[in-house]
C-alpha cells in the first residue's frame, strides 16, 4: 500500500505540474477558453449540473421516536447520507445514537443500524462507548473493530491479543485482531504473530497479515525469520518474507530482497523493490532497466520514480521507451519526466520525440505529440499533418488538436484546409462522419478560425445552417471560427443566420445549445448593434453557458457602439480615429 | 352425520353474517370522523422497488399518505387483492400534522392465484376513540388501487451498484468508459437467457424484512456504501440462509466489507491491484476453451484486485490470481469478481432478440458464460419439509386407547377363562362355566369401558405444531412453524409475532376476514374475528438472531464427535448428522444428548432414524420427517454439514392471545464446523464425512452429485471415475488404511474397482455377478499416498463380458449400485515445513 501511495502522489504531482498553461489543456476546444468568460470553468460546472448531493429529508430526532420503525428509518438514512455535506445534524445524531445504544435495548437489526450510523459519524474519541455497545453482536463487533483499526484506537487491544493466542479463532476474526495489533501493538506482540505465521491451520491471508504486522511493528531483526520463510515451502513465501523485511536496512536485507526480486511473484517484488528504493538506492538504479520492462504496471512506475532525477542518456532513453507504455499512467508519467529534462537534454528529448512519432505503438505517438506540443515544437507540424490519417483515432485526434494549438503558417493551414474539406465533403455526401473523425475535424476548423484563414470561410459557412449530416461539435467549431474571421465586420447575411440559430428554440428538434452558444460568441465577435436585442432576449441566468455568452456579447456590442459613438462624435469634431 | 354437517354450515353462515355486519357497521363513515377524514389522504400507491408480484409471495406496496390537517392523525392502511376474499393486510400509521410519509404494506398473493394481472386496493381507516372508521371523500372511500402483471420469470436480479459516473460532455476526448458494472449485469442476464429487467436498489438502503427478499434470486452489489450498514449485512446473511446468491463486484468494493458475509472459516483479503492490457484467463478444472479464446488484449488496461481467499472455489483466474470466486455460504452462495467489470465484456456481435428487454450492447466472452449461468440460477428451495405436512395434524385430538392395554386385558381374560375351565373340568362340574364365563367377561369389560369413557371426553382447544429452527454458521437463523389449530367453536383470536417475519393462514380457510397487521418494526399479528370451528392450519416464518449456534466437530481415531455449543441450552433427542450429502448418520449419544459420535456404524435411512430399539409414536412421526428431509428423490438439495435433533417446543415463536393447549416438537438444525486437528493427530474419517465429487477429467454417470444419488438401474456397460474428497481440515493426511464397502447388484456382469495413475493400475476388487455387499481394505502404499492431498479417484467398471455389442447388452437384466463407501484412517501431516512454536495460553 505504501508503494501505491507513493506512486499515486507521484502521478498526482506529475499531473499538477505537467507544464500545461492555464489556458491550454490537452484536448480542449478553442471555444471553451476563448473568450475567457469567467474565472471558473463554466463547462465543468455545466458537466456537474445534474449531480450534487441529495436533499436531507429526515430529522435526527426520529432516533428517539416511540416508533421503532421510525428509529430504524432514521438510523439507516444516516448510514446512507453520512458523507452528505448537507447533513448538518451530526453532533446531535452522535449524541442520540450513543445514548440509545448505551441505555436502550433495541431489537438486533435496529441496534445494528444504529451502530453503523454511529461508526460512520464518530471518531476515535467515541471508541470506548462504541466498543461497549457492540460487544453482543458479531456483525456490530466486526464493524466497530474495523473502525478501531482505522482510528488506531487501542480499546480492544487485549481482546485482539487474546484472540491471536487462540488457535481455533475463526479466520476472519483473527484477521481483524492481527490488523489491530499491526496498528496498536508493539514489539511484545512479535512472538504471538510469529506463532500465527507458523501454525499449521493458519490461512494464507492471515499469514500475510501476520508478516505485514511484524514488518510494520519491527524495523530490525526479522532477517532470520525471513530467511526461514524463504527456505520453507510455504505458499507465497516470497511475499511473506518481503512483508517481514519491508522496513529493514541491515546488510542481510539486500541479499534477501535480491532473492525476492528473482522470484516470479510480482506482489512480493513490489514490496521488495520499494525496500530497495528506500534503503539501497544504488541497487535500485542497477536493476531499473529490467524493472522498466516488467509486466507489472506498478514496478514500471517505480522504475520511473527511480529515474526521476537522473539525466544521463541511457536513463532518458528508458523513460522515452516508457512513453510507449500501454498503461496510461505509466506513459503519462514518462512523458512528464522527459519534458522536465528537456531544458538540459533537449537534443535527446528531440530524438525521443522523433522515435516515438514514428513508432508502431499508438500510445508512443500520442505521447510524442503531446510532448512536442508542450515544447511548442513547430518543426513537427508537417508530421502532425501526416498523422491526421493515422489509423488510431487517439493519434489522429491528438494530431488535430496539436495543429490547432501550433499551426500558424500558410502551408500548414492550407494542408489543414485540404483535410477539412475532404471530411466536409464526406459528411455532405454520406453524413457518416464518425465521432472521432468529427472530433479531429472540429480541431482543424478551430485552427482555421484561430489563424483568421480567409480561404476557409466558404467551407465554414456550410456548417451554419442546421444540417444533420454535420456533427454538433464540428458545427460549433465552424461557427466559432466564423466569428473570429468576421471579428468587428459587418456581415448582415452571417449575422442574420447566426441570430436565427440563437432564436431557434422551438424547432423539431430545436437548435442545439452548443450551436446557440458559439453563435452568440460569434455575434459578440461581430459586435453589431443590431444584434443587441437578440443577445438581451436570449440572455439567461448564470451559470448557464448561454447566459455567459449573451452577457459577453452584450458587453462587446455595447463597447463597439460606444466606440462607434465616439468615432461619430470625434468625426463631428474633425478627428479621425482608426479601428 | 348429515345433521352435524348442516348444523356446522348454519353456524358458519351465521358467524360470517354477524362478522360482516359488524365490519360494515364499523366501516360506515361517521360524523366523528370528520376531522381526520378531511386531513388524511392517500397521495400515491405503487409497488415497492424490490417486490415481485408472484403467486405465493408477499407483495410489498408503497403507500404515500399525507396529513394536511392540524393534528396528529392515527389510522390503519388496509390492503386487499381483488379476487382473494377474506384476506387483508393492515398497517397502523401515525402521520404528523402537515407531513406526508411513505409506508410499506405487505399483501399475500395466494399460491392458487392463477390470474395474469392482480389489482391491489388500499383503503384508509381512521382510529377514533378506539373505533375504526372508514375514511371517505364525498361518498367514496379514501382508496387507491394499482394493477400489475403477475410475473413468472425464472430468476430475478436485484442490483445495488455505485452511482453512475458524471455525465461526460459529448465533445470530450477520450471518452469516459461505459458504466461497466451495470453493463456486466445486463450482459450476464442476457447470456443466461433472461431479460435485462432488474430490481434497482441503487442509492437506497437494502430492504431488511424476510418477506422483502422472497422474489429475489440474486443481488449484485457494486456500491461499497451498501455494505457499511450492518442491518443490511444481517438481511444479506438471512437472504443467503434462504438460498439467495450474492454477487459482489470488487471494482469499488473493498474485500474487508464482504468479510461479514462469509462463514467463520472463509476469508478474502486484498493484496494489491495490478493493471494489465494482455492476460489469459484460466478456468480451473475445465479444458473447454482454447487458449486463444481465453486470451484478452485490450487497449484500456484491465484492473485485477489480487486477493487471497480461503474456503471458496476459484472459478476463473488470471496469472494464478483469482478473477472470480464462489463461496458456499449457509444455504446460498457468495460470488466475487476481482477482475474489473470491463474485462468481462465484449461488444455483442449478434443480436439475441429484437425485443429490447432481451438484448444488450455487450456480452460475456465464452469463458465467462459459465459464470453468467451459475450466478443467475434461480435460488433453490431451502425448506426442509413441505407445507402440507401431516405432523401437526397427528397431534390434534386425544390419544387412542393403547393397543397394548386392550390386548393385555383380553389376554388376561382368555387366560383366566382357560384356567377356570380346566379347574372346573378337573372338578367335574363344568356347568358352573355358564355363570363364571359371563361374569368374567363382565369383569374384563369394566377396565375397557373405563378407558373408553376417559378417552371420549371433550377435546381441548389446542394448537399443534412442528417448529423447525435452522441456524447458519454466521449467527442468523430462521424459525418455521407448521401448525394446526383445533377450535371447538368459531372464535376470535390473534396470533402475535415479535420478530421479523409473517404468518400465513391456510388458503383453505374461508371464514371471517384474516388480517395480517403490522403494528411496528418486527411487531405483527394475524387476526380473525371468526376462525373456523374444527381443525385448520397456519404457518409462520420468523428470523432468529439469538447468537451463533455452531456445533463443533472433533476428529479422533474413534471417528467424529459432534458437540453442541455450550450456550445452546436444550439437549437434542434422536440426533442425525448429515455431513457429506446423502449419508445421514445416527449419532451415538454421549453426555446426556449434548454430544454424539459418528464412526460409520449407524447409517440412517429407511425406517431407521434413531439408535433406540423401541420407538414411541412421536419417534415414528419424527422418523417420517427425517425420511422426507433426507430422501434422495426429493427435489430439494440434501442437507450437508448439519446436526439435526429434537427438542420440546421453544418459546421464540408466535403466540396466540387465548389459552390453547400447545403440543408438538421442535426440529433443530445446527451447522457443524470441523476443528482442524493438531499436526500428528491420528484420525478416523468415517464415510459420512467423505464427499463424492465429480472427477475433473471425466464425467461420472454412476453418481448424481447434486442429489447424492447412485445409479438405480442400468442395462448398459458403464465406466466411471468416482472421486472421494476428504474434509479440507484433515489435509494433508498420511493415510494408513482405507476401508471400502461396495454394494452392487449386477447379474450377468463383471464389476471392477481399481486405482490407476501414471500408467500404473492396482485392482482393488473384481466381482463376478455381484449380489452381496463387499467389504475390503486398501493398504497399498501408492493408493494411500495418492490420498494425502485429500482427493482419491477410483475407477468403477461394470461390463457384460458375454455380450458382444450394444444390442445384446440391452437384452440382459439391469444392474444397480446401492453404494460405494470409503472410510479412512491416518495421521494429519504439517502443511508446511516451517517449524512450529508451542501455543501459549491466554495472558502469556
Amino acid at each position: 500500500m505504501l508503494c501505491r501511495a507513493a506512486l499515486i502522489a507521484l502521478v498526482v504531482c506529475a499531473n499538477v505540474t505537467c507544464g500545461w498553461s492555464e489556458e491550454t489543456r490537452p484536448m480542449q476546444h478553442s471555444w471553451e477558453v476563448d473568450p475567457k468568460l469567467t474565472e471558473d470553468d463554466i463547462w465543468d460546472n455545466w458537466e456537474r449540473r445534474f449531480g450534487g448531493e441529495r436533499v436531507i429529508d429526515f430529522d435526527v430526532a426520529d432516533l428517539k421516536s416511540a416508533s421503532a420503525e421510525q428509529r430504524l428509518h432514521a438510523a439507516r438514512l444516516i448510514c446512507s447520507e453520512h458523507d452528505n455535506r448537507k447533513f448538518t445534524q451530526r453532533d446531535e445524531a452522535i449524541a442520540m445514537l450513543l445514548e440509545q445504544l448505551l441505555t436502550g435495548k433495541e431489537k438486533i437489526q435496529l441496534h445494528r443500524a444504529m451502530i453503523s450510523a454511529a461508526v460512520l459519524l464518530c471518531n476515535a474519541s467515541h471508541a470506548p462507548k462504541l466498543w461497549e455497545a457492540s460487544n453482543e453482536d458479531s456483525i456490530c463487533r466486526r464493524q466497530v473493530e474495523r473502525a478501531l483499526i482505522r482510528w488506531r484506537s487501542d480499546v480492544a487491544v487485549d481482546v485482539w491479543r487474546a484472540r491471536c493466542d487462540e488457535p481455533s479463532a475463526p479466520a476472519g476474526e483473527l484477521a481483524l485482531a492481527i490488523e489491530g495489533l499491526a496498528v496498536v501493538g508493539g514489539s511484545e506482540d512479535r512472538a504471538r504473530l510469529d506463532r500465527i505465521l507458523r501454525h499449521s491451520s493458519t490461512t494464507l491471508a492471515n499469514r500475510l497479515l501476520a508478516t505485514k504486522a511484524m514488518g510494520d511493528l519491527i524495523s530490525d531483526g526479522l532477517n532470520d525469520l525471513a530467511q526461514e520463510v524463504l527456505d520453507s515451502n510455504l505458499e507465497q513465501r516470497h511475499l511473506l518474507a518481503a512483508n517481514l523485511i519491508a522496513k529493514h536496512r541491515g546488510a542481510r536485507t539486500l541479499p534477501q530482497c535480491n532473492a525476492i526480486m528473482a522470484s516470479d511473484s510480482s506482489s512480493a517484488q513490489r514490496i521488495a523493490y520499494r525496500t530497495i528504493i528506500d534503503n539501497f538506492p544504488s541497487r535500485a538504479r542497477e536493476i531499473v532497466a529490467s524493472m522498466s520492462k516488467h509486466s507489472d504496471n506498478l514496478l514500471r512506475m517505480m522504475s520511473l520514480e527511480v529515474l526521476r532525477d537522473v539525466t544521463d542518456e541511457p536513463s532518458l532513453r528508458i523513460q522515452g521507451e516508457l512513453m510507449k507504455d500501454r498503461n496510461p499512467e505509466v506513459c503519462k508519467l514518462a512523458t512528464q519526466l522527459v519534458f522536465e529534462k528537456s531544458a538540459t537534454q533537449r537534443s535527446i528529448v528531440d530524438d525521443l520525440i522523433t522515435e516515438n512519432l514514428d513508432c508502431q505503438v499508438w500510445q508512443g505517438v500520442e505521447q510524442a505529440i503531446l510532448l512536442a506540443t508542450q515544447l511548442k515544437d513547430h518543426s513537427r507540424l508537417p508530421k502532425f499533418l501526416r498523422l491526421l490519417d493515422h489509423p488510431s483515432p487517439d493519434v489522429s485526434i491528438h494530431a488535430g488538436w496539436a495543429l490547432m494549438e501550433l499551426a500558424n503558417e500558410p502551408e500548414i493551414l492550407a494542408g489543414i484546409l485540404a483535410h477539412a474539406q475532404v471530411l466536409t465533403g464526406v459528411a455532405e455526401q454520406t453524413g457518416l462522419v464518425v465521432d472521432y473523425d468529427e472530433m479531429r475535424l472540429s480541431f482543424l476548423l478551430e485552427s482555421l478560425g484561430k489563424n483568421l484563414y480567409e480561404p476557409a470561410t466558404s467551407m465554414l459557412l456550410k456548417y451554419v445552417p442546421k444540417n444533420f449530416k454535420f456533427g454538433i461539435v464540428s458545427r460549433a467549431s465552424a461557427v466559432w471560427s466564423l466569428g473570429k474571421l468576421n471579428k468587428a465586420k459587418d456581415n448582415p447575411k452571417l449575422r442574420a443566420d447566426l441570430e436565427s440559430r440563437v432564436a431557434e428554440t422551438s424547432g423539431l428538434p430545436p437548435e442545439h445549445d452548443l450551436i446557440r452558444y458559439t453563435s452568440m460568441l460569434a455575434i459578440g465577435e461581430m459586435a453589431h448593434a443590431d444584434c443587441l436585442d437578440t443577445a438581451e432576449k436570449f440572455n439567461v441566468d448564470l451559470p448557464a453557458p448561454m447566459g455567459y455568452a449573451c452577457q459577453w456579447a452584450i458587453k462587446q456590442i455595447k463597447a463597439a457602439s460606444s466606440r462607434q459613438a465616439a468615432i461619430h462624435a470625434n468625426g463631428k469634431h474633425g478627428i479621425q480615429v482608426g479601428r | 352425520m348429515p345433521t352435524h354437517g348442516l348444523a356446522r354450515i348454519a353456524l358458519w353462515t351465521l358467524s360470517i353474517a354477524f362478522i360482516c355486519e359488524n365490519r360494515l357497521l364499523a366501516q360506515q363513515p361517521s360524523n366523528s370522523a370528520g376531522t381526520v377524514a378531511n386531513s388524511l389522504q392517500i397521495a400515491g400507491l405503487s409497488r415497492a422497488q424490490h417486490s415481485r408480484p408472484q403467486a405465493g409471495n408477499m407483495l410489498a406496496l408503497n403507500v404515500h399518505v399525507r396529513n394536511s390537517g392540524q393534528q396528529l392523525a392515527t389510522a390503519e392502511l388496509v390492503g386487499r387483492i381483488k379476487g382473494q376474499p377474506g384476506e387483508e393486510d393492515r398497517r397502523k400509521i401515525e402521520v404528523l400534522p402537515g407531513k406526508s410519509d411513505i409506508y410499506e404494506l405487505d399483501l399475500r398473493v395466494l399460491p392458487s392465484n392463477r390470474q395474469k394481472k392482480i389489482e391491489a386496493v388500499v383503503t384508509l381507516n381512521a382510529i377514533e376513540n378506539g373505533r375504526e372508521v372508514l375514511l371517505t371523500r364525498g361518498d367514496a372511500p379514501v382508496s387507491q388501487s394499482v394493477v400489475m402483471d403477475l410475473v413468472s420469470d425464472s430468476s430475478r436480479t436485484a442490483i445495488a451498484l455505485d452511482a453512475d459516473p458524471p455525465e461526460q460532455l459529448f465533445w470530450r476526448w477520450p471518452r469516459t468508459p461505459t458504466y461497466a458494472s451495470y453493463e456486466l449485469v445486463l450482459a450476464s442476464r442476457i447470456d443466461a437467457g433472461l431479460s435485462r429487467v432488474c430490481v434497482t436498489l441503487d442509492g437506497l438502503p437494502l430492504p431488511i424484512h424476510l418477506s422483502d427478499w422472497q422474489g429475489i434470486d440474486v443481488i449484485v452489489i457494486g456500491n461499497p456504501e451498501v455494505l457499511k450498514d450492518s442491518s443490511s449485512i444481517g438481511a444479506l446473511q438471512q437472504f443467503m440462509h434462504h438460498g439467495g446468491r450474492i454477487w459482489v463486484i470488487l471494482d469499488k468494493v473493498d474485500t474487508s466489507l464482504i468479510e461479514p458475509l462469509l462463514e467463520r472459516n472463509q476469508q478474502c483479503q486484498t493484496l494489491d491491484v495490478v493493471e494489465t492490457n494482455h492476460f489469459e484467463i484460466t478456468i480451473p478444472g475445465s479444458i473447454d476453451f482454447s487458449a486463444e479464446a481465453r486470451t484478452i488484449d485490450s487497449d484500456k488496461p484491465v484492473k485485477l484486485k489480487r486477493v487471497v481467499q480461503h474456503g471458496g472455489r476459484v472459478t476463473h483466474a488470471v496469472d494464478g490470481w483469482p478473477a472470480a470466486i464462489a463461496w458456499p455460504v449457509s444455504q446460498g452462495e457468495l460470488f466475487v469478481t476481482a477482475l474489473e467489470s470491463h474485462g468481462w465484456l465484449t461488444p455483442r456481435e449478434t443480436l439475441t432478440s429484437v425485443d429490447s428487454d432481451h438484448s444488450s450492447k455487450f456480452s460475456l466472452p465464452v469463458w465467462g458464460n459459465p459464470l453468467a449461468l451459475k450466478v443467475h440460477e434461480p435460488k433453490h428451495d431451502t425448506r426442509l419439509v413441505d407445507d402440507e405436512l401431516q405432523y401437526p395434524l397427528a397431534h390434534i385430538g386425544n390419544p387412542t386407547v393403547p393397543r397394548s392395554l386392550v390386548s393385555t386385558i383380553l389376554a388376561a381374560f382368555c387366560a383366566v377363562l382357560v384356567l377356570i375351565g380346566v379347574w372346573r373340568w378337573l372338578a367335574g362340574e363344568l356347568r358352573w362355566m355358564g355363570i363364571l364365563a359371563p361374569t368374567l367377561a363382565l369383569i374384563a369389560s369394566v377396565p375397557l369401558i373405563m378407558v373408553a369413557v376417559v378417552q371420549r371426553r371433550e377435546m381441548f382447544d389446542m394448537v399443534s405444531m412442528l417448529q423447525i429452527l435452522t441456524y447458519s454458521s454466521q449467527g442468523c437463523g430462521v424459525l418455521n412453524e407448521k401448525a394446526a389449530v383445533y377450535a371447538s367453536s368459531s372464535r376470535k383470536m390473534e396470533l402475535h409475532g415479535n420478530a421479523d417475519g409473517f404468518a400465513l393462514p391456510s388458503p383453505t380457510i374461508e371464514s371471517g376476514i384474516r388480517s395480517l397487521t403490522t403494528a411496528d418494526f418486527e411487531k405483527w399479528s394475524l387476526s380473525n374475528d371468526a376462525w373456523p370451528t374444527g381443525t385448520w392450519r397456519y404457518s409462520t416464518e420468523m428470523a432468529l438472531d439469538s447468537g451463533n449456534f455452531t456445533a463443533r466437530g472433533v476428529l479422533s481415531n474413534q471417528g467424529l464427535t459432534v458437540e453442541l455449543p455450550s450456550h445452546f441450552k436444550f439437549p437434542l433427542e434422536d440426533a442425525i448428522i448429515g455431513y457429506a450429502p446423502g449419508t445421514p448418520s445416527i449419532g451415538k449419544a454421549m453426555q446426556g444428548n449434548r454430544s454424539w459420535q459418528i464412526d460409520g456404524s449407524l447409517p440412517a435411512g429407511g425406517d431407521r432414524w434413531t439408535g433406540e430399539s423401541f420407538l414411541s409414536e412421536e419417534q415414528l412421526r419424527r422418523a417420517a420427517i427425517y425420511q422426507d428431509i433426507f430422501n434422495v428423490r426429493n427435489p430439494r438439495r440434501p442437507p450437508t454439514r448439519s446436526l439435526f435433533g429434537w427438542t420440546d417446543i421453544q418459546g421464540q415463536g408466535a403466540t396466540w392471545d387465548v389459552d390453547l393447549v400447545r403440543r408438538g416438537s421442535a426440529l433443530v438444525s445446527l451447522p457443524i464446523e470441523l476443528v482442524t486437528p493438531e499436526v500428528g493427530t491420528d484420525v478416523f474419517i468415517p464415510y459420512p464425512l467423505i464427499r463424492i465429487e465429480q472427477s475433473a477429467t471425466s464425467s461420472n454417470s454412476m453418481y448424481n452429485a447434486s442429489r447424492a444419488k447412485w445409479i438405480e438401474e442400468s442395462s448398459l456397460d458403464t465406466q466411471a471415475i468416482v472421486a472421494f474428497s476428504l474434509p479440507p481440515e484433515v489435509v494433508p493426511l498420511a493415510a494408513s488404511k482405507i476401508d471400502i464397502e461396495w454394494d452392487i447388484k449386477a447379474p450377468q456382469r463383471r464389476a471392477q474397482l481399481y486405482w490407476t495413475k501414471g500408467g500404473q493400475r492396482i485392482d482393488i476388487v473384481n466381482l463376478n455377478e455381484p449380489s452381496l455387499p463387499w467389504r475390503g481394505t486398501i493398504e497399498n502404499a501408492e493408493v494411500l499416498n495418492d490420498l494425502s492431498d485429500g482427493w482419491l479417484e477410483l475407477h468403477v467398471d461394470v461390463t457384460n463380458h458375454q455380450a458382444k455389442d450394444l444390442q445384446s447388452q440391452n437384452r440382459f437384466v439391469s444392474w444397480r449400485l446401492k453404494h460405494l463407501k470409503l472410510s479412512v484412517a491416518g495421521r494429519t501431516l504439517p502443511r508446511s515445513n516451517i517449524a512450529t512454536l508451542p501455543q501459549l495460553g491466554r495472558g502469556d
